[in-house]
């Protein structure tokens, strides 16, 4: 019985016109990015993660007697609270939920959905191109952002900042939030994207993730696997306190190997992705009802 | 086939009084709203924790049923202004979820299909139709805000006793003043942002992101630049002071984390500004008329 179905397998995948699902995949890609990333109605995401750096460079100009190397600590916390409590709860959340759900819902609301579905392009073809296309866009943001944050955080402190840098843990922080920040793009993307092929008004669905994500700390072990945060906070370089009402409830979970954390979080968007393209079969074109 | 002449016959019958005429735009759009069956339960769902807020009322005030059940609270059951802040911070938060819902489909609906022309060309004037959708977001929010917190306080008068009426009477300016507020502040803002982007889905977002994000960006600014004046982008926060300060909790939850706080006036101040801001992009964006580029 296996033996068949691993050889019925076997043919299945050896039908299937990879090359040419590739190259469709680079083109719904490269037209999303052309569409998506310099367009006008993307300017608040770009201020969504650009503003922490916008405040960074305040901080740089005006408060000069906190460049002392003695603030290096503070400034270590002071960025991994940018990173965790601002980039990951609620910057990248939102930018998500305005990149993913658009990459559907607004061709609903545009009425231009049929022209995708009319040209000879599989439907789970179109959900993995305009999600590697979203995903690209959020990375490429928020990346840059995180990366700007790094730089302003320690340049300012001179020769101790670069040797925090190269000579201490600074290299390893960066590496851990540039993939802290990677990863949390493709948790929510793969979610938004599922809701805004599950919803017709995905945003309310995306605030009860948003309280999901809030109160998964006080949820059972079990329950905070199905929490993108809770993924993230093992990967955090630097451990941040419990603050505010929820800290008395808290469950503190095992802690899990970065690597397995990164698997949990991936096998979760790949779910989510497999579920978004069954979503995508049972989508039918009803512009009047937008 | 006979043609007969048709002219204009302008209408004789009895016109809506002018006064309550924006009156007529809240009926419609309240009929509107009780047919979506997820708004009626978010609806019936904001009222569930005045239950449970009146479940405990009751509970203070019958000694027999806490024997029954054997509960010990430390320093007894109280029903003082902690208790009636506690409840209008819950259903102000409960109202901006509501808020959020319906507000989206008041004004844009309107604006996408270039209704707002047809509204405008009766005796109708732009304040009147502002008025008009406010007055649905007002009386659907004052019913999930301070109409309970009033109820849960005549219980409380009904049950308690020795005078605990009079002296507690104050409680029921905080009550409804400050819930008016938020309500005021919520439905201008929120209609702003319907009107400024038009589509429901993207008002619907925005709204959230109009209360949630600057909160979030208030407090990575305090915490860069170790200030407090970043809590003023935090519209929860200065409600809360406000409350705070309506319901004589100064002592007990101002600063409760030894931090300094934004000072009331400035708390004030800023909310008038989001109000006249939200005035503003009304007057921009509900004009009888539409500009199409391209």
């Amino acid at each position: 019985m296996n033996a068949r179905l691993i050889t019925r397998a076997k043919e299945w995948t050896q039908e299937q016109p990879w090359e040419l699902y590739a190259t469709q995949i680079f083109v719904l890609m490269r037209n999303e990015i052309r569409r998506n990333l310099f367009a006008r109605r993307r300017l608040w995401v770009y201020l969504l993660a650009a503003i922490p750096v916008v405040i960074l460079l305040v901080q740089r100009a005006f408060a000069r007697n906190t460049a002392e190397p003695f603030y290096i600590e503070s400034a270590t916390r002071v960025l991994a609270r940018i990173v965790h409590l601002y980039y990951v709860r609620l910057g990248i959340f939102f930018a998500c939920m305005g990149i993913f759900t658009w990459l559907f819902r607004g061709e609903v609301v545009e009425r231009t959905l049929h022209y995708q579905f009319l040209v000879p392009v599989r439907r789970e073809v179109l959900v993995i191109g305009k999600f590697l296309a979203g995903t690209l866009i959020s990375i490429f943001l928020f990346e840059s952002a995180v990366l700007a944050c790094f730089y302003l955080t320690y340049d300012r402190f001179g020769a101790a900042g670069w040797s925090y840098i190269f000579d201490g843990p600074g290299l390893h922080q960066l590496g851990a939030y540039l993939l802290v920040t990677a990863l949390t793009c493709i948790g929510y993307g793969s979610v938004f994207l599922a809701l805004s092929l599950l919803f017709k008004n995905p945003i309310v669905p995306g605030l009860v993730l948003m309280g999901w994500e809030t109160i998964a700390p006080i949820l059972p072990a079990w329950a905070q696997r199905l929490s993108v945060t809770s993924y993230m906070r093992h990967l955090c370089p630097v451990e941040l306190p419990v603050e505010g009402p929820l800290a008395i409830f808290t469950v503190v979970a095992e802690p899990v190997a970065p690597v397995l954390a990164i698997l949990g979080l991936l096998c979760l968007s790949v779910a989510v992705l497999v579920l978004s393209c069954f979503l995508i079969d049972r989508i039918e074109i009803t512009y009047t009802a937008e | 086939m006979a043609v007969y002449k048709r002219r204009y016959r302008p209408y004789h019958g009895p016109l809506t009084p002018e006064r309550s005429r924006f009156l007529v735009l809240t009926r419609y759009a309240f009929a509107g709203l009780f047919r979506s069956r997820v708004f009626v339960l978010l609806f019936v769902l904001a009222l569930v924790p005045t239950l449970f807020f009146a479940a405990y009322i009751f509970l203070a005030n019958n000694s027999a049923v806490q024997q029954f059940l054997q509960f010990h609270v430390a320093g007894g059951f109280a029903v003082e202004n902690k208790f009636f802040f506690t409840l209008t911070m819950i259903q102000t938060q409960l109202a901006f979820l509501l808020n959020c819902w319906v507000c989206p489909t008041l004004v844009a609906g309107d604006l996408v299909n270039g209704a707002l022309p047809l509204f405008l060309s009766r005796p109708f004037s732009r304040p009147e139709y502002v008025l008009g959708k406010c007055a649905v977001i007002a009386l659907l929010l004052s019913v999930v805000t301070w109409v309970p917190g009033l109820i849960l306080f005549s219980l409380q008068a009904g049950l308690a006793e020795g005078g605990w009426t009079w002296s507690h009477l104050w409680m029921v300016v905080p009550i409804v003043c400050c819930s008016a507020v938020w309500i005021s502040m919520l439905s201008l803002i929120s209609l702003a942002v319907s009107a400024w982007v038009k589509l429901r889905i993207v008002a619907t977002g925005v709204i959230f992101c109009a209360f949630l994000v600057p909160a979030g960006l208030g407090a990575i600014f305090n915490t860069i630049l170790g200030t407090y004046w970043g809590s003023l982008l935090n519209f929860s926060e200065l409600f809360r002071l406000i409350l705070v300060k309506g319901f004589r909790l100064e002592s007990e939850l101002v600063g409760r984390a030894g931090l300094p706080q934004v000072p009331l006036f400035a708390a004030w101040i800023m909310m008038i500004l989001v109000c006249v801001l939200s005035l503003y992009i009304l007057d921009a964006r509900l004009q009888a008329r539409e500009v199409v580029r391209g």
